[in-house]
């Protein structure tokens, strides 16, 4: 598997994308993907949903439920590679996200797909570890990537605080903008210093709190460091032209990506409850 | 935990004033804050310990420790007594280090032995009609042949009881359109005939460190003992501030370190509605952000003593660590009262002392709105940022 796709993928040549979130009810039209295993092939049905990068995408790796029961196995979790290609696989239209709109999200539609044994990653019982390595490592590209949509939206607000004049009183003269400029420079750099403790966590048995903790922070940064900008601009910011409302946007998913800002609270919270105890 | 590069000898001054915390001040915090006791007894041991030397080179009979791990020392105070750590804090970093920075060979030799080993410091600055607007201050000193002769009152003056040597800036040039270059530094013996405590305050927190008005009544200052250059003392306060900062951001990183401790064992033992409060979802996350708060505080403050043990420019940094841990406390402690309900709200438990001893660290060494004004400024440049005149 390394050999077939890592140097196609580190090349460029596919692109890769993560399937883990699954719908948000269970229904019958959208039931979650589901992994039937028999011993020569796998057999994959249901959907996976806000796949970033989808569209284009030439690989999958799907976090799937294993079906109760079949073949003796518990139910559980299993990881698979899924080339774009396979035959009953289907990218639904692009989602219409508020933000990060050009990252190709969509749904994964899969209808009795068969993928072979040989492209499961792992052994069944390290699915569930490898799938919260993946979250962590979603969180904190998330987490820098909160960081540089909150430095361009500061950036531009900063630029404008400097240069511009309203009834001849320079827009960084107010202490409602300085006041918010020192806000986003606050929230910015430990923001940074949160992405790179992260990094620096990454063989530590408490990664995932580390990466949880940071983008927790440096997406509620994002979003408040964006906001503040749009008021530095005026009527300016509500202006596509301007781009500020584009970061707002953006930024607002930093908050919603890879999980919501409550579900890395509560990883957060299970880590310190599982210290103490 | 951030794993901090300390050196062997840090680590162990560290775990020092850890169990000297858990053991000198651990039994007395609770009762010395209700009696607004300076605890005389404890802090002879702190200065046998070697605790008011930490900044002092060892030349002068200090132990010169890094910026780094002077404020995990009041980091670990704060966790037990803030009011205990303010004592040290200031002393350290707004009393005697400016004397190791701008204070002459012989001065040094006079001064900095005896703070680190007998003679606490105290930092004089504010008055009535000058707080934030510093460089107002009107506390007078006349020339008179080879002294400075100082008249008038400095206010919320930290140590004033304790302190052996005083650290005051006075108006030594009249010329109202000098402003902070009028300014000049002197350092106060506390035995000086017409000095003397005007006022005890009666604070809200922090209650067992002293702060008090000063009177100066005709006092006279021999010249040798001004620090720096005439007219040059407001550089002086505002360096000295700037090392201050990263001792409130380490105060108040240690309050809310507390303030959490207690409000996690509680939630983990409390039980309601047939399961302990951390079994609720809204008690989880608010576990999650007081700690997420901390972080961010802790690596702030860190961040800003690295910067200045480096030797780079670190006065954004402090602001931005004060700024951040200060408000980060009040919320932290505010949480942690609300988690532990009426129980948080009586004496009988700690946190409402925390929650009374944060505060003031969004207050002084520069009020969180002085500190956005520097930080606007590093951003903006100084001419587009006006509210201040430091």
């Amino acid at each position: 598997m390394k050999t077939t796709y890592l140097p196609k993928l580190a090349r460029g040549e596919i692109l890769g994308a993560v399937a883990i979130s699954d719908p948000a009810t269970s229904s019958a039209e959208e039931p979650p993907a589901c992994a039937v295993v028999t011993d020569e092939a796998i057999r994959l049905r249901g959907t996976k949903r806000f796949v970033v990068g989808a569209v284009g995408a030439g690989l999958f790796i799907v976090y799937a439920s294993t079906e109760r029961g079949a073949h003796d196995r518990p139910p559980g979790r299993m990881l698979l590679a899924v080339p774009s290609t396979t035959p009953g696989l289907t990218v639904a239209p692009r989602d219409p996200l508020v933000g990060v709109r050009a990252s190709g999200s969509a749904a994964l539609e899969f209808d009795d797909c068969v993928v072979p044994t040989a492209m499961v990653i792992g052994q069944a019982s390290e699915a569930r570890r490898i799938g919260k390595e993946l979250l962590a490592s979603a969180d904190l590209v998330v987490a820098a990537q909160a960081v540089g949509i909150g430095t361009a939206a500061m950036e531009k607000a900063v630029e404008r605080a400097r240069e511009r004049e309203t009834d001849e009183t320079l827009v960084g003269s107010h202490q409602s903008v300085q006041f918010m400029i020192a806000e986003m420079q606050l929230q910015l750099n430990a923001s940074r210093l949160f992405v790179q403790r992260a990094v620096d966590a990454r063989s530590e048995s408490d990664s995932a709190y580390q990466a949880a903790q940071a983008k927790a922070f440096a997406g509620r940064a994002a979003v408040e460091t964006a906001d503040r900008a749009i008021h530095i601009l005026g009527g300016d910011g509500s202006l596509a032209d301007h781009g500020i409302e584009r970061h707002w946007r953006d930024a607002k998913t930093c908050e919603l990506n890879p999980s919501t800002r409550e579900s890395a609270q509560l990883l957060v919270a299970r880590h310190l409850l599982e210290e103490v105890s | 935990m951030i794993t901090l590069d300390l050196t062997e000898e840090e680590r162990m001054i560290i775990e020092m004033v850890r169990d000297f915390s858990a053991t000198e001040l651990g039994g007395v915090a609770h009762e010395i804050d209700i009696e607004k006791r300076v605890p005389l007894e404890a802090i002879k041991k702190m200065q046998d310990l070697g605790l008011f030397g930490l900044l002092i080179p060892e030349e002068y009979g200090g132990s010169n420790v890094r910026a780094i791990a002077s404020a995990r020392v009041i980091e670990e105070l704060s966790r037990v007594c803030a009011a205990v750590a303010i004592t040290v804090s200031v002393h350290n970093a707004v009393g005697a280090f400016p004397i190791r920075m701008f204070g002459t060979e012989e001065q040094k030799k006079r001064f900095l032995p005896r703070l680190a080993t007998d003679a606490i410091g105290a930092f004089c600055l504010s008055e009535a009609d000058s707080g934030s607007d510093a460089a107002s201050l009107k506390l007078r000193a006349t020339r008179d042949g080879d002294a400075w002769v100082i008249d008038g009152t400095k206010l919320w003056v930290t140590n004033a009881t304790l302190a052996g040597v005083f650290l005051v800036f006075v108006r030594s040039d009249p010329d109202p359109s000098l402003g902070h270059k009028g300014i000049t530094a002197l350092l106060v013996e506390r035995d000086t005939p017409g000095l003397s405590v005007s006022k005890l305050e009666d604070k809200m927190g922090i209650r067992a460190s002293d702060t008090a008005e000063l009177a100066f009544d005709s006092v006279r200052v021999p010249v040798e003992n001004q620090l720096g250059v005439e007219g040059e003392g407001f550089k002086v306060a505002m360096s000295a501030l700037d090392n201050g900062r990263i001792g409130v951001g380490a105060q108040a990183l240690g309050i809310a370190r507390a303030a959490f401790g207690e409000a996690l064992r509680y939630a983990v033992q409390r039980r309601q509605f047939g399961q302990p409060l951390a079994d609720f979802e809204a008690i989880r996350l608010m576990l999650a952000r007081m700690d997420t708060d901390i972080q961010a505080a802790a690596l702030l403050v860190y961040r800003a003593a690295s910067m200045k043990d480096a030797g780079l420019a670190y006065g954004p940094e402090a602001s931005m660590a004060k700024l951040y841990a200060s408000e980060m406390a009040t919320r932290v402690a505010h949480a942690a009262v609300q988690i532990h309900g009426g129980y948080g709200y009586v004496k009988e438990y700690p946190v409402e002392r925390y929650y009374r001893d944060a505060r003031v660290t969004e207050i002084y060494e520069g009020t969180s709105e002085m500190q956005r004004i520097v930080i606007a400024r590093s951003v903006l440049g100084k001419k587009r940022s006006r509210g201040s005149s430091s």
